[in-house]
């Protein structure tokens, strides 16, 4: 009898306990997944924070959390499989009564993008997993990253220099301060500023007084093209990647010189399908993030062949400092590269790699990119 | 290194709950040819013969054992066992024909007993032997899985049937605890492990703490099982000590006062003297007036339920706290062995305490009118470093009633911190607080200001937040 009873006892705890776990376990149980920042980017390492709290008595003996995301976030080691473009890991918690616990994990940002972790799955149940219970979490985290900043100043080099004659080391973007004159010498004044010969002229002490240049906006052109003839999606995406990585450099250093810039492709964004892009001119931290953003979006494919957008372009840029990067050079494009600078745009071409066989046009400034990026070019007069 | 550590204690546990079915078995089997249980001898015998056959199989059996690759690589191994011949088959043949050894020695120490006896006993032996043997192949779930457990609670309700039927005094409810405490913690554990690594067993495993938490809410459920099948047993025990000890109480009070009578002068002329208050009669312990039985031990349940809510989270905290310290003492020695895990790296947690939110209406009433009480005692102090003191200790305990946990061992600092992360600033009261309470400075009248500044902004805040609908 006492065995009978043992047993009707334990099949009732047993029922009980899978009853109260399974029903209670997701009961004033609060999941939130959100990034540390907003933006980042290529090569950055952020966090990806899990709050769980149980605002409870009944303690949960165990929580599986599973996040999907994208496999260009590297997070979870271990605790992840990546399968084609997706990631997927698992957070398992346990949690006493009333307590929160806050993870950490630490994210690299492999490649960049816009970044969305929609929802979670929870998963919980009993002790002795007779009943296992599921439910999906709104999570809305958003992450953009952008594409690394590059010193692209450093890694091109003047096409002349290939040709074996003597080149003058230009700057790609100019430097944003002229003396513009001196001026009478104030105590705030640091010593360094000090200008000598018109010290020695007037007879008292004069400094640099600083101008901004006044410039010519900037335009830069991507062609999102690897070849000549590639039709749809970029062939060669990493060489691609790294002109957008380059257009990402100089939106940068516009910001710190404060020239206004506008950004221009014969690409699209994730979210503008089969629209060329084509911004509008304009300076400032805002606006250069908008243009980040447009980099991270940017998918690689086209949308019209490269001089045929060059031809779409003519009409609309004048007397602009211009930047095109693009992976090949053809006739055609410098013939539309000609008619631009017809419209008093200054030109400067990036090419991303060496031209093969093809004749270099000469009234043209062309940089390439060095397959050696240690090497330091002096300045030559 | 504590991975296999963990695999050979679920295994080992799985195989206590299959040895658990087993050896019922087996004595009701004795017993009903024999007439004898067989002892604890036999108890030990069978338990060793199962662990030394898991252990030499764990052992012995291997794929890249030296000895047995060389063997198997021989041209007779070949020739015999064809495309058997690997070190894994030939390490694992050995160790089962092995099993005639405790057979022949079961055989040789019951001889004496019949031939019988002794072939029953190598039986038994050999029965032993090889469930220790087998269980290095499987996972632990597999030693112990559900049509084993299911097996198993037929196997002891049957054995026990027999023994009543038969008149065989055999008790097997230690073996179903046995076998109902290493199944639950078999089964938890398989669960976790299922649900975790279900198809991505590349996953790294499931977390030592989850394990560990599981395994103790098993025990804990466990021993709320146990609690249950012996609830009559434990009230009447308590409520025999609390009968004892009352009725005890009350003869010593009664002797006291017959003992103080007794003394008492005699008086001349008066009629009818005194008597001294004769003991009642309360009766033997083996009998009772049923009317004051059930209210005394109604009382009693009274007594000893409210004992047991107030007692119990201070039993439980001290019986942790002497766990926490065994345990300690038993990693120190067993840490001169073992090395220590590394920390996880993907991530890192931080676990916070949350106090439970008191937001019913009648509790807030209560603290509103604490606060009420506060603020006259407030009025009536006239020493300005006493009154800032005051103030801040009425802060505190509108924290506490806000829920915001203020923890004895708490700073002024860490305190004004805990309150600036719900968005209270009383980093005014706790500037002036410190220097009172602890610099002995008399705060001058704009210091006086901004304390109880601070307090109006505080209580009203909270008042503000009481207010809103939840």
């Amino acid at each position: 009898m006492e065995i009978l009873a043992f047993i009707i006892i334990v099949l009732a705890v047993i029922g009980m306990q899978s009853l109260i776990f399974g029903k209670l376990a997701f009961k004033n149980l609060i999941y939130k997944c959100e990034f540390s920042v907003k933006e980042a980017h290529e090569g950055d390492e952020i966090f990806l924070v899990e709050t769980v709290e149980n605002r409870k008595v009944l303690p949960v003996p165990w929580l599986k959390a599973n996040i999907y995301t994208s496999r260009w976030l590297d997070f979870a080691g271990a605790r992840s499989v990546v399968n084609q473009e997706s990631r997927y890991a698992t957070s398992s918690f346990v949690l006493k009564s009333y307590q929160k616990i806050i993870r950490r994990w630490k994210v690299k940002c492999l490649k960049r993008g816009i970044y969305n972790i929609d929802t979670s799955t929870l998963v919980s149940g009993d002790l002795l997993s007779f009943r296992t219970n599921s439910m999906p979490v709104k999570v809305g985290a958003t992450l953009k990253v952008y594409p690394a900043v590059v010193d692209f100043e450093q890694y091109f080099i003047p096409i002349n220099y290939l040709q074996g004659e003597r080149i003058v080391r230009r700057w790609i973007i100019d430097d944003p301060f002229i003396v513009s004159g001196a001026r009478e010498y104030t105590p705030r004044d640091p010593m360094n500023r000090i200008h000598w010969r018109a010290t020695a002229k007037e007879g008292r002490l004069m400094v640099r007084n600083n101008d901004y240049t006044s410039r010519l906006s900037l335009t830069v052109m991507l062609n999102i093209q690897s070849i000549e003839n590639e039709y749809y999606n970029t062939i060669d995406k990493e060489l691609v990647e790294y002109g957008i990585k380059v257009a990402a450099s100089i939106f940068d250093s516009s910001l710190m010189s404060g020239a206004p810039v506008r950004f221009a492709t014969n690409g699209t964004t994730i979210d503008d399908d089969g629209k060329m892009v084509f911004t509008e001119e304009a300076a400032g931290r805002e606006h250069v993030s908008m243009l980040m953003e447009i980099l991270a979006k940017l998918e690689l494919k086209r949308v019209k062949d490269f001089q045929d957008f060059l031809s779409w372009m003519e009409g609309k840029i004048r007397n602009c400092d211009v930047i095109i990067i693009t992976c090949y050079l053809t006739d055609a494009i410098c013939e539309h590269v000609r008619e631009l600078e017809r419209l008093d745009n200054r030109i400067s071409i990036l090419l991303l790699k060496e031209p093969e066989g093809a004749k270099v046009p000469e009234d043209m400034n062309i940089y390439v990119l060095s397959t050696d990026s240690e090497k330091d070019y002096a300045v030559q007069a | 290194m504590h991975e296999n550590f963990r695999t050979y204690a679920l295994k080992a546990t799985a195989l206590l709950g299959v040895f658990s079915f087993i050896y019922p078995a087996v004595i009701t089997v004795r017993a009903l040819l024999f007439k004898t249980d067989g002892g604890a001898l036999s108890l030990l015998l069978a338990s060793i013969l199962m662990t030394a056959g898991f252990f030499i199989a764990s052992a012995v059996i291997r794929e890249n054992s030296a000895f047995f690759s060389r063997l198997a690589s021989g041209k007779v191994a070949e020739f015999i066992l064809d495309k058997h011949a690997t070190a894994l088959f030939l390490s694992g043949l050995v160790v089962h024909i092995a099993a005639l050894v405790p057979a022949a020695i079961a055989a040789v120490v019951f001889q004496r007993d019949g031939i019988f006896r002794a072939a029953f006993e190598a039986i038994a032996a050999l029965i032993f032997y090889i469930v220790g043997v087998r269980a290095r192949y499987g996972e632990f779930d597999d030693i112990l899985n559900r049509t084993k457990l299911y097996g198993g609670i037929i196997t002891i309700a049957i054995s026990t049937a027999i023994c009543s039927f038969s008149d065989i005094r055999l008790n097997f409810i230690f073996y179903a605890y046995i076998l109902t405490v290493t199944s639950m913690i078999v089964f938890n554990q398989a669960g976790i492990d299922s649900v975790f690594l279900h198809m991505n067993r590349r996953l790294a495993g499931v977390s030592k703490d989850i394990r560990k938490f599981n395994i103790f809410s098993v025990l804990t459920l466990f021993g709320i099982t146990l609690l249950f099948l012996n609830l009559k047993g434990i009230i009447v025990f308590f409520l025999n000590i609390l009968n004892n000890v009352v009725r005890k109480g009350i003869v010593l009070f009664l002797r006291a006062l017959e003992f103080l009578f007794s003394r008492a002068p005699e008086t001349d002329g008066i009629i009818g003297q005194a008597q001294p208050p004769q003991l009642p009669d309360l009766g033997d312990e083996s009998g009772m007036n049923p009317v004051a039985d059930l209210i005394l031990k109604g009382i009693f349940i009274v007594i000893f339920i409210y004992l047991i809510y107030k007692a119990l989270p201070v039993i439980l905290r001290a019986v942790r706290k002497a766990f926490q310290k065994v345990w300690m003492f038993v990693l120190n020695i067993l840490r001169s062995t073992d090395k220590v895990e590394p920390e996880e790296e993907d991530y890192n947690d931080e676990v916070v305490e949350i106090k439970p939110v008191k937001n019913s209406a009648g509790k807030r009433k209560k603290s509103e009118e604490k606060l009420r009480w506060s603020m006259r005692g407030l009025k009536k102090i006239t020493n300005p470093a006493a009154k800032v003191r005051y103030i801040y200790g009425m802060i505190l305990d509108v924290l506490n009633a806000a829920g915001i946990g203020v923890a004895r061992s708490d700073t002024p600092g860490e305190i004004c911190r805990k309150a600036g992360s719900e968005d209270i600033s009383i980093e005014g009261i706790t500037k002036v607080y410190e220097k009172v309470r602890y610099g002995d400075v008399v705060p001058d009248a704009k210091e006086m200001d901004q304390a109880e500044a601070c307090l109006s902004t505080v209580m009203e805040r909270l008042s503000k937040a009481n207010r809103k609908p939840r």
